[in-house]
C-alpha cells in the first residue's frame, strides 16, 4: 500500500474514533443532562458533567491521534504493534475516566411539572470493571503482537516483500 | 406508563446484572488491577489543561504523518536488498561460468573434431600402409613360393647332377680302369 493510501486510511480511522469517543459521548451526556421522557422531565444531576466532558475530550483526542498512527502504519511493523497498545491502554484510561469522573454513578431526578416525583440512580461501575478485564484481555493480546512483530521482524519483512511483486506493501 | 417504563429498565437491569454476575468472578480481579495501575498512572495526567492533549494530539498526528510518509513501508529492507545482491551476483556468476564453460566446450569439441579428422586421416593412412604391406607380403610370400619351386628344381637338378656326377664317375673310373687295362696290355704288347 502506498504512503497516501496509508494517510488516508488512518485518517479515517481517526475520523471514526473521534466520532465514537468524543462526539457520540458528548451528545449523549449533553442529551441525558435534561431528557423529556413522556412529559417528564429526567434531569442529570449530576454535578461534574463539565468533568466528564474534559476527560472525553483529553482521552479522545489522544486516543483518536494514536489511531491515525496505529492505522497510517504498515501491517505487522513495529510501530503499528506500539502504537496499537498504546492506544488499548489509552482506552482502557479512557473508560476508568467514566468512573473517576463520576459518570458510572449517574442520578437522575424525575421532575413532574414542579413536584420531585423520585429519582433513578444507575450504577455502572461494575460494568466498567468488567470491561477492564476485557481490556486487559486485549492488552495481552497486543502485547503478545508487540513482541512477535519485534521478534520475527525479519520474518514478516521477508513474506511482506516475498509476496508482492517490486516490494509493495501489501498491507 | 412510568411505572411500565420503570419495570423494563428492571428488566434489563436484572440480565445485565445476571451477566455480570456469572462473568464477575473471572473477569474482575483482571479489572481490580487494571484500575490499580491506571489509578496511579491517573495522577500524573493533568486534570484542568486541555490543551497539553490538544498538543500531544497534533504531535502524534504530525509524528504520524511524517513517518508513514517516510516509511510508508513497500522499500525493502537492507538485508533483503544485500541478499537479493548476492542473488543477482551468483546469477551473474553463474551465467558468465556457463559462458566460459560452453565456450571452453565448444573449443574442447573443436579439438575433438580435429583430432578425430587427424586420427581418421592417420587411420586410412595406416589402412593404406597396411594394404600396401599385405600386397608386399602377398608379392614376398608368391616369390617365396616361387624361390622354393626354383630352390626344388634347383635341388632336383643337384641331384641330377649329383647322379650325373655319380654316372660321370662311374665312367671316369671304367674308363680308368679302361685305360689301365689298355696301359697294361699296351705294356704286355
Amino acid at each position: 500500500m502506498g504512503r497516501f493510501l496509508n494517510i488516508f486510511k488512518g485518517i479515517i480511522y481517526m475520523c471514526v474514533y473521534i466520532v465514537t469517543t468524543m462526539v457520540i459521548p458528548f451528545l449523549t451526556f449533553t442529551w441525558v443532562k435534561e431528557v423529556q421522557i413522556l412529559g417528564v422531565d429526567i434531569v442529570l444531576t449530576q454535578n461534574e458533567y463539565e468533568n466528564i466532558i474534559f476527560w472525553i475530550s483529553a482521552f479522545g483526542l489522544l486516543i483518536s491521534a494514536t489511531a491515525f498512527f496505529n492505522y497510517s502504519s504498515p501491517k505487522q511493523s513495529i510501530r503499528k504493534g506500539t502504537f496499537a497498545l498504546v492506544q488499548i491502554i489509552l482506552n482502557c484510561l479512557y473508560i476508568w475516566s467514566y468512573k473517576f469522573s463520576g459518570a458510572t454513578e449517574l442520578r437522575f431526578e424525575i421532575v413532574f411539572e414542579i413536584t420531585n416525583v423520585g429519582f433513578i440512580s444507575i450504577n455502572v461501575q461494575n460494568m466498567v470493571m468488567l470491561y477492564m478485564g476485557v481490556y486487559f484481555l486485549t492488552i495481552i493480546l497486543k502485547g503478545y503482537d508487540f513482541f512477535d512483530f519485534i521478534l520475527n521482524r525479519k520474518t514478516i519483512r521477508e513474506k511482506r516483500y516475498k509476496t508482492t511483486a517490486g516490494g509493495n506493501d501489501l498491507s | 406508563m412510568i411505572l411500565q417504563a420503570v419495570d423494563f429498565i428492571q428488566v434489563i437491569a436484572d440480565i445485565v446484572a445476571a451477566i455480570l454476575n456469572f462473568l464477575n468472578p473471572i473477569v474482575s480481579p483482571m479489572g481490580m488491577w487494571m484500575v490499580n495501575w491506571m489509578e496511579y498512572v491517573l495522577q500524573f495526567f493533568p486534570k484542568d489543561d486541555l490543551t497539553v492533549y490538544i498538543i500531544i494530539a497534533i504531535v502524534i498526528v504530525i509524528l504520524g504523518l511524517f513517518v508513514n510518509i517516510a516509511w510508508p513501508g513497500n522499500k525493502k529492507p537492507g538485508f533483503l536488498v544485500k541478499a537479493e545482491e548476492i542473488d543477482e551476483n551468483i546469477e551473474k556468476k553463474a551465467s558468465e561460468l556457463e559462458e566460459k564453460v560452453e565456450l571452453k566446450a565448444e573449443e574442447i569439441e573443436a579439438k575433438i573434431k580435429k583430432k578425430q579428422k587427424k586420427t581418421k586421416k592417420k587411420a586410412k593412412k595406416i589402412e593404406e600402409k597396411a594394404e600396401d604391406l599385405e600386397e608386399k607380403v602377398e608379392d614376398f610370400e608368391d616369390e617365396l613360393e616361387d624361390l622354393e619351386e626354383a630352390t626344388g628344381k634347383l635341388e632336383e637338378n643337384a641331384k641330377n647332377l649329383e647322379e650325373i656326377a655319380e654316372e660321370f664317375e662311374e665312367k671316369t673310373e671304367e674308363l680308368e680302369k679302361d685305360i689301365e687295362e689298355i696301359k697294361k696290355e699296351s705294356e704286355d704288347d
